[in-house]
């Protein structure tokens, strides 16, 4: 399974290219390949923050189990 | 008829001036009395006495026991449902008061426990407390809150303040959040009952089948909780049948009942404890601004220190070809050229991300991504072909065939005889290294040594 890295893991690898980087000392292919790490990952941590949809339900006690009668018991 | 008057004589213009009138003398004791901190919200222990329920709902009593007593007063609003008998032993919390149409010191009663529900309750929440650790249920292993919470069902009083601040602090750090609340009464008769069915719907709607029915994603944690209120409000935590409930959760449940000393027993078994449900929705939510500002910060650093690191190669190019000013540069022009088109193409490429990046975080297409990405590996390809030029004219590989560099101890790159005297210092560089040697001759030239 190749599953994109989750958010903190993404989130350390990125701060940690981005300290590499601005140390300096690597040559230009190594940055460049930083730079496109970087980039993705920080496209992963980007999609965490995008998944709101912005509903609220308020229900009343009845009314949340209407909404999910007949579950449980399967 | 007493006759005259006991005061013989007209008092002095000064005695009149200094004479406060009663009325301000008595709202002048109150303020006193209510600025007192010892006189203030006291807990006093003492039975009944009388006791009156005036038609306005206000309760009139006696407070006393054997070393003295004091008349009280608890308003409508704050009078419990059920009268207590002359004779009960209550605690009351309570503050020194002036009545002041009558100058009367009487006490302002909040709140009134009867001794021995209390103490009946307590111990009652204390076996509880006793089987529930025999069981392991309060050293369990803690379920980890989710990091980025998908739906959070709040199991709360139905209307309440705490029901709309979690409301709107939720919106606040996570804006869109979905979120489930389920109304219930949570003090009073019932509220042990509707608590239990509340948090069973919730878990209900954490089954996958459930969710996909109701088109959300299943829920990923559970807040239950209220509001502050006094211990017996608060006591439908203490219940094992709610207390099970918590247990029962599939998913992390907050406890979040408003109190500050004491600890209810749902804080004892739920995964968190919060102290408020304020305070439940900020452990559980970033704030996304937040993250979306530590994102950005990100980004442009990776930028900045990219595009540096492209800047420090063309300063280091330039500096190697000052240094071998007699050597053939034509590479050395060639890559410089390209060097410097690569950087404004870097360049460009990472202020069109930085502009692409703001744009998808406000749901811009991916167009732009897609052309910055082919940017970004025609830049790539271009550094490798940069590469391989400044490794074939690098002056180390020169060296590595044999051949060394003279520097002078000021610094001057030798390059003829004429440069040089004996008992010169000069700096020998070869490809691994240096070594300082001294000018015994010089021949050649037209300096004669």
């Amino acid at each position: 399974m190749d599953e994109a890295p989750g958010y903190t893991d993404a989130l350390q690898r990125l701060e940690a290219i981005v300290a590499e980087l601005e140390r300096g000392g690597a040559d230009l292919e190594t940055t460049v390949k930083m730079f496109e790490e970087g980039t993705a990952l920080l496209r992963v941590c980007q999609s965490h923050l995008e998944d709101a949809e912005g509903r609220v339900r308020r229900l009343r006690l009845d009314e949340a189990e209407a909404e999910v009668e007949g579950s449980g018991d399967a | 008829m007493y006759g005259r008057p006991r005061i013989h004589h007209v008092p002095s213009e000064d005695l009149l001036a200094g004479a406060l009138p009663v009325g301000r003398f008595v709202h002048g004791l109150r303020r006193m009395l209510q600025e007192e901190p010892t006189l203030q919200r006291q807990v006093l222990r003492g039975e009944v006495g009388r006791w009156t329920r005036a038609r306005s709902g206000h309760v009139y009593l006696t407070l006393r026991d054997d070393d003295g007593s004091m008349d009280a007063v608890m308003w409508s609003s704050r009078a419990p449902p059920r009268d207590f008998e002359e004779g009960a032993e209550v605690i009351v919390l309570g503050s020194v008061d002036v009545y002041p149409p009558r100058g009367q010191l009487q006490l302002s009663v909040e709140r009134i426990f009867a001794v021995d529900r209390l103490g009946d309750l307590e111990a009652q929440r204390r076996r509880l407390i006793e089987a529930l650790r025999n069981e392991g249920a309060l050293d369990r292993a803690r379920r980890p809150l989710p990091f980025f919470p998908k739906h959070v069902a709040v199991v709360i009083g139905a209307g309440s303040a705490a029901e709309a601040d979690v409301l709107r602090l939720s919106e606040d750090r996570w804006p869109g959040l979905r979120r489930t609340v389920i109304g219930v009464l949570v003090q009073g008769e019932g509220a042990e009952g509707e608590l239990v069915r509340g948090l069973e719907a919730a878990a209900a709607m954490a089954d996958p089948s459930v969710a996909a029915r109701q088109d959300t994603p299943p829920v990923d944690v559970i807040i239950v909780g209220r509001g502050g209120g006094s211990t017996e409000d608060l006591w439908a935590f203490n219940l094992e049948a709610v207390a099970r409930a918590v247990l029962r959760m599939p998913v992390p449940v907050i406890s979040a009942v408003g109190h500050e000393v004491d600890v209810v027993v749902t804080d004892l078994v739920a995964d968190i404890r919060a102290s408020t449900p304020s305070d439940a929705v900020e452990r559980l939510l970033p704030v996304r601004a937040d993250l979306v500002q530590h994102h950005d910060e990100l980004e442009a650093r990776l930028s900045t220190a990219s595009m540096r690191r492209t800047h420090d190669a063309r300063q280091g190019l330039l500096l190697l070809r000052h240094r071998l000013a007699a050597a053939p540069t034509t590479g050395f022009t060639a890559a410089t050229r390209r060097l410097d088109a690569l950087t404004g193409r870097l360049s460009r490429a990472t202020e069109a991300r930085l502009r692409q990046q703001r744009d998808v975080v406000s749901n811009a297409g991916q167009g732009l991504k897609r052309n910055v990405d082919q940017r970004l590996a025609a830049d790539r390809a271009r550094l490798a072909e940069l590469d391989a030029v400044l490794r074939s004219t690098d002056p180390r590989k020169v060296m590595e065939r044999g051949y060394g560099m003279l520097h002078a101890d000021d610094g001057r790159l030798i390059t003829s005889v004429t440069q040089l005297r004996a008992g010169d210092a000069l700096m020998v560089h070869l490809g691994d290294g240096q070594a300082t040697t001294t000018v015994d001759h010089v021949k050649g030239g037209e300096h004669d040594g």
